[in-house]
């Protein structure tokens, strides 16, 4: 069953059309990567699916329902989160706090409770502690969760921004480049938790340079080139595929590659 | 002890306050400083206010003293001219700043950049216009007399009884304040003084909460204008003028951005210092100058939170 429908988006910036007639469909429960060279389009294309960006032409919709153009936080309460490649943490926050934030469409969100510290407040305030706990170790974040989250390892606050968005309950789940200043073993473990996730039901969709990492773990992978769509298909061969190759290496690239 | 260990440590802030408020007229029997005390309760009220704006939603208000004013005055107009009691006024003003900072910041709040800083700079200033000019109805630049608060025979005048009654109004507000950190609300603050990028992802109205600290912070700010009103018992457009408005944002920043406590600290050095460095005469603008640029160059993120850090402790 499709979840994600994106039909003919597209967006320009100053005259460059950033994106040009990409049409995808990620289907519930799979792993859908989106890869490309630098430059093709791939976080912009986050940006128009979670609302950062307004698309100029297209729609999508979320299970069915229309979402061009509706803000993130919208979004977001709709069952629609995302990290970023170059994270947004709330650096002034502890580590818990900060996944605490990704509670927050679940939380009772009457002000004047608020204000007065009412006993649902602090049975809240437990139950929102207690689960960002949960998400954090989900993601293998063992560490002292009361730390300002300032003084994370980049590795460390790529999962940390993982467990964030989890702590929102999505229903689909956009990683732009989870991997990336990962070392190996930290790229092993990502890629267990990915499976992870969506082996508990939640759909992902994946930017990610880490080819070896892609095609693990994707069910499709979606290539874009020059904000256009190149080629789609599954797991390794997608990548043998003379245009794809192209793209990455030039003609002169794969010429030298196809010999080799 | 055990009991004081299990007290979140924001909440052990709250208790050495109230501790100190208890204290210090132990120490100054004297009307004349405890009036001064009793002003710097006063405006660290709205310091406060501001504070929870500036500390945690990461906005600057350049126009708070214009919600000084209109609390201040509310409690002068509505008696004089509108027939109203005190009471109903004390809790008018208070309203109208609260609206009044609603319809400004609706549309506003949903742009991003300076453009709040800009409005709430033209808003104070036409506040402070509009006081100084309809002399009919706010007596001009001279001002106008407050009607004293009186419930069942008592009237609230006096050194001690002012002391005790600010005293338990900005406990009041600190109480208040530190609640809402530590609830959902302040945490959706403070993630979008971080990044409302980030926020917004994960499902905080940005702009909504923007809007209610403001509301927030306009009725902490009505409130203390109110306070100052009946405290003083006469009230000048000066109150809500422009240089109060910058002082109450220096206050916030000397104190330390999203400190509860430095909002206190730095409302106290800011009312203390001036009356303290009189003796110096004509050097005494020089004087307090050099000293609030020693502090910022020194305790860069504000006493309060530079003087915990060096502790090695966090006030959240």
């Amino acid at each position: 069953m499709t979840l994600l429908n994106i039909k003919e988006i597209g967006i320009d910036f100053g005259g460059i059309r950033a994106l040009d007639q990409v049409t995808l469909s990620v289907e519930k429960g799979e792993v859908f990567s989106i890869i490309g060279p630098n430059g093709a389009g791939k976080t912009t294309l986050f940006n128009v699916i979670s609302g950062v960006y307004r698309p100029h032409r297209g729609s999508i919709l979320l299970d069915g329902t229309e979402i061009t153009g509706v803000t993130p936080w919208r979004l977001a309460r709709a069952g629609l989160s995302r990290s970023f490649q170059n994270l947004q943490i709330f650096g002034r926050m502890s580590v818990l706090d900060n996944v605490m934030v990704g509670r927050h469409r679940h939380e009772n969100r009457n002000m004047l409770a608020h204000l007065f510290t009412l006993p649902s407040v602090l049975a809240q305030n437990r139950i929102s502690r207690e689960l960002a706990q949960h998400y954090l170790s989900y993601v293998g974040l063992d560490i002292d969760a009361r730390r300002s989250a300032a003084g994370l390892s980049y590795g460390e606050l790529k999962r940390m921004e993982i467990a964030r968005a989890l702590a929102t309950e999505p229903r689909i789940l956009l990683l732009d480049e989870p991997a990336a200043g990962c070392n190996p073993t930290e790229t092993d473990a990502l890629c267990a938790v990915i499976r992870k996730i969506a082996d508990d039901g939640i759909t992902v969709v994946l930017i990610e340079h880490d080819m070896k990492l892609v095609v693990q773990i994707s069910d499709r992978i979606h290539v874009l080139n020059q904000g256009r769509t190149l080629a789609q298909g599954k797991g390794a061969e997608v990548m043998s595929r003379p245009e794809v190759m192209t793209a990455y290496l030039g003609e002169h690239g794969t010429r030298e590659m196809l010999r080799a | 002890m055990n009991a004081l260990s299990r007290l979140e440590p924001r909440f052990r802030i709250l208790l050495g306050l109230a501790i100190l408020m208890a204290a210090l007229p132990l120490v100054i029997d004297n009307a004349f400083y405890l009036r001064i005390a009793a002003l710097v309760y006063i405006f660290a009220l709205a310091t406060l206010g501001l504070n929870l704006l500036m500390g945690f939603a990461g906005l600057v208000s350049l126009g708070h003293a214009g919600f000084v004013g209109i609390g201040a005055y509310t409690m002068a107009v509505g008696p004089t001219h509108l027939g109203w009691s005190s009471w109903t006024a004390l809790v008018a003003g208070p309203a109208l700043a609260g609206a009044l900072a609603w319809l400004v910041g609706r549309p506003i709040l949903k742009l991003r950049g300076h453009y709040f800083a800009v409005a709430t700079l033209g808003l104070g200033l036409l506040i402070s216009m509009v006081l100084n000019n309809e002399t009919a109805w706010t007596g001009g630049p001279d001002g106008m007399t407050v009607p004293r608060l009186s419930a069942f025979g008592w009237t609230l005048r006096g050194a001690t009884p002012w002391y005790w009654t600010s005293a338990g109004v900005l406990l009041i507000g600190a109480w208040v304040a530190t609640n809402l950190i530590g609830s959902p609300t302040g945490r959706a603050l403070r993630a979008i003084h971080d990044s409302d990028t980030g926020a917004g992802v994960l499902g905080v109205n940005v702009a909504q909460y923007k809007l209610a600290v403001f509301v927030l912070s306009a009725v902490f700010a009505a409130i203390a204008g109110a306070m100052l009103a009946l405290f003083h018992g006469h009230i000048t457009p000066e109150s809500a003028g422009f240089m109060r408005s910058v002082e109450f944002a220096t206050m916030a920043v000397l104190g330390g951005l999203g400190s509860i406590l430095g909002s206190v600290v730095g409302t106290a050095i800011l009312v203390i210092l001036p009356q303290a460095l009189v003796v110096f005469h004509e050097y005494e603008h020089v004087l307090l100058g050099l000293l609030m640029m020693v502090f910022m160059i020194f305790l860069r993120a504000g006493i309060v939170p530079s003087i915990m850090t060096r502790l090695g402790r966090s006030e959240l």
